[in-house]
């Protein structure tokens, strides 16, 4: 809208900024209450400003753990949580392409058949099929193991239909020139899909790897193990230990940190992927 | 470099349609041919079944002699240029042009070689390493060109290369593409709708209908003997004036209107008794149309609308009484008093009789 009204200029900033501080108070409290000491948090009122425990609070989970909650080092839970959502974003984009590949350039039998099962899928997630994902998991002895942690959540039916539509915009020509050029499917998916599917593989993955890294229930049903606790598991057990008083400095600390590596990927991503626009927009 | 042949070639889709009713062509080496016709005739198909983009479901493709019916496309040698270019968008114009031989495992300095030929040859040096994006659309169809060129095929196959195309860039490109394939003498197909293409461009022209090659000759020769009413009214720009009639009683002139209605004769060069009352179509173009000539029959038309086009005047007109219409050529610039009545004279060197039924052309 190219309109010039100062009054509306002035009016849709105010409610921007008054947006913009109802969501951004939470996180500033989080923040605020991982530097100080466990009792400034129980009192009235609770403080605003951050406190001089910081270091002490964050070196403390980072490399030793809370004692109540087990005493894992939290750097310990982002290793795995980072292992998980890694092997997650990049198995889904992985089968999911190739998948796709398949469905749209190969004449097969029962090739659409396929494609609505896969399409079907996507009806279900995955707190609906996990007694039986479960079981499997476990007669094939991946329980407590990060095959196990990965390896049921990288069947992705919306990948699959993302990459689908897309690969149905690629114009026909381009894969007659191809087969002319004498590129023959591997060629013609590694020198031309691939690279044209840039931008959907970098906006993907920002999406998958959010997804893997908030992964709470598979997690917690699939490894009882405490060397393979992931962030999100860890943040809950630290909320329920068991007669003690939650210890909210610690707690707010984890989350901090927990926040961290997803918006480190949208940031470095998002700059990927708006230059493969750009590029692509030319 | 390479002799095609079409040998019965016929296109039925699974479907059951059949798109290509039986086609016979021999190419020779160095000839360019275009396949003209209307969009849905077929053209692109065969164009599609030489390259091997589409099966053949019956007779055979031959290039140089050897069958190529069942060969996978890249095993043809032989290169596309597709409508829409069809250049891969992330690579630069080097690349795009290098890529078929690549994937030959051509060695790398014969590659740059051949693409700096192809870039000089087509004024693409500067610009090499952009990405299609950045190009113009002529440019683009350069690079599409390059890309046919450095493969040094059997034979080019165009598929509508030019409709991309700005008017004037049309006319520029369409040269340049005749001069290229001259020089290289390499064998080409080209298929266009656009009848000046086809006439401008042709060693041989087929003219093309459902599937069915209704012509194929020297384009002249089309031009001067179209074999059906279809293709005389095809090719020529504007097309060929078809007038219904029936042949006069004592078979000299040909009375026009259906079953002679409008009453006027025309005289026929070569009388052909003893078809009386045959109903036959008479043809005439445009140019061969006479203005108050000085001798013969004239028919009174009235002008409906006039196109100056400049060098010449273009007069669409109707016939009194029955409703057909008659456009008129004239050479130089004509006031365009749209509502003239002109008194028009046939050409008897230039009549072109049809057989009203077959749409056949009837010989002297």
């Amino acid at each position: 809208m190219v309109e010039n009204r100062p009054w509306l200029t002035v009016i849709a900033h105010v409610v921007l900024l008054l947006g913009l501080l109802i969501t951004a108070f939470p996180v500033w409290l989080t923040f605020v209450a991982s530097t100080h000491e466990g009792t400034a948090l129980t009192q009235f009122p609770m403080p605003l400003w951050p406190g001089s425990h910081f270091l002490d609070n964050y070196g403390t989970i980072l490399f030793s753990g809370a004692k109540a909650a087990g005493g894992q080092p939290v750097l310990l839970m982002l290793g795995n949580s980072l292992i998980v959502a890694l092997g997650i974003a990049v198995g889904k984009i992985a089968i999911s392409i190739i998948a796709a590949y398949a469905i749209v350039y190969f004449r097969f039998p029962l090739r659409q058949t396929f494609f609505w099962m896969i399409f079907m899928t996507l009806m279900l997630p995955v707190e609906v099929r996990i007694m039986p994902t479960f079981e499997i998991t476990a007669n094939l002895g991946l329980l407590n193991s990060y095959s196990g942690l990965i390896v049921p959540l990288i069947a992705s039916a919306t990948a699959t239909f993302l990459f689908r539509q897309f690969f149905l915009t690629i114009p026909v020509e381009l894969v007659e020139a191809a087969r002319l050029d004498g590129a023959g499917p591997i060629r013609f998916f590694r020198d031309v899909l691939l690279p044209l599917s840039r931008t959907n593989i970098a906006a993907l993955f920002v999406i998958l790897f959010i997804y893997g890294w908030n992964q709470y229930l598979w997690p917690l049903v699939v490894s009882t193990d405490p060397s393979l606790t992931t962030i999100m598991t860890g943040i809950n057990a630290l909320v329920r230990v068991p007669d003690s008083e939650p210890q909210w400095h610690l707690l707010m600390a984890m989350s901090m940190l927990a926040m961290l590596p997803p918006i480190l990927v949208v940031v470095v991503m998002q700059k990927l992927f708006v230059r493969g626009l750009v590029e692509t927009e030319k | 470099m390479a002799t095609v042949d079409f040998i019965g070639v016929e296109k039925t889709y699974p479907n059951g349609h059949k798109a290509i009713h039986g086609i016979n062509l021999n190419i020779t080496d160095g000839e360019f041919v275009v396949l003209v016709g209307p969009s849905g005739c077929g053209k692109s198909t065969l164009l599609r079944m030489l390259a091997g983009l589409e099966t053949v479901t019956g007779g055979e493709i031959r290039i140089d002699g050897k069958v190529v019916n069942r060969l996978e496309p890249a095993d043809r040698d032989i290169a596309m240029v597709f409508q829409n270019y069809a250049l891969y968008p992330h690579m630069s114009v080097r690349e795009n042009m290098a890529y078929g031989l690549r994937n030959r495992k051509t060695p790398v300095d014969v590659i740059e070689k051949r693409v700096a030929e192809a870039a000089k040859v087509l004024g693409l040096e500067g610009m090499l390493d952009r990405k299609p994006k950045q190009l113009s659309g002529g440019q683009r169809q350069r690079v599409a060109m390059g890309r046919a060129i450095v493969r040094e095929p059997k034979a080019f196959l165009f598929d509508e290369p030019l409709s991309n195309l700005d008017a004037k860039l049309r006319v520029q490109m369409r040269v340049e593409i005749r001069r290229l394939q001259r020089e290289l003498n390499t064998t080409a197909i080209y298929v266009t709708h656009d009848q000046v293409e086809a006439m401008t461009m042709a060693d041989r022209l087929v003219v093309m209908r459902d599937g069915v090659a209704q012509q194929i000759g020297r384009p002249l020769d089309v031009y001067a003997k179209p074999r059906t009413t279809y293709v005389a009214a095809f090719i020529g720009s504007p097309g060929m004036n078809l007038l219904e009639g029936v042949i006069s009683a004592d078979g000299s002139a040909v009375v026009l209107g259906k079953n002679g209605a409008m009453g006027r004769s025309i005289a026929l060069p070569v009388a052909r008794p003893g078809e009386t009352g045959r109903p036959v179509v008479l043809g005439i173009r445009p140019e061969h149309l006479l203005i108050n000539p000085q001798q013969g029959d004239t028919v009174e038309v009235r002008s409906v609308l006039t196109e100056p086009l400049g060098a010449d005047t273009i007069k669409y007109t109707l016939l009194p009484g029955c409703g057909q219409s008659l456009t008129v050529r004239l050479p130089g610039t004509h006031p365009s008093g749209d509502t003239d009545v002109l008194a028009v004279g046939f050409d008897p060197a230039h009549l072109h009789l049809f057989d009203e039924a077959t749409g056949l052309r009837l010989e002297d």
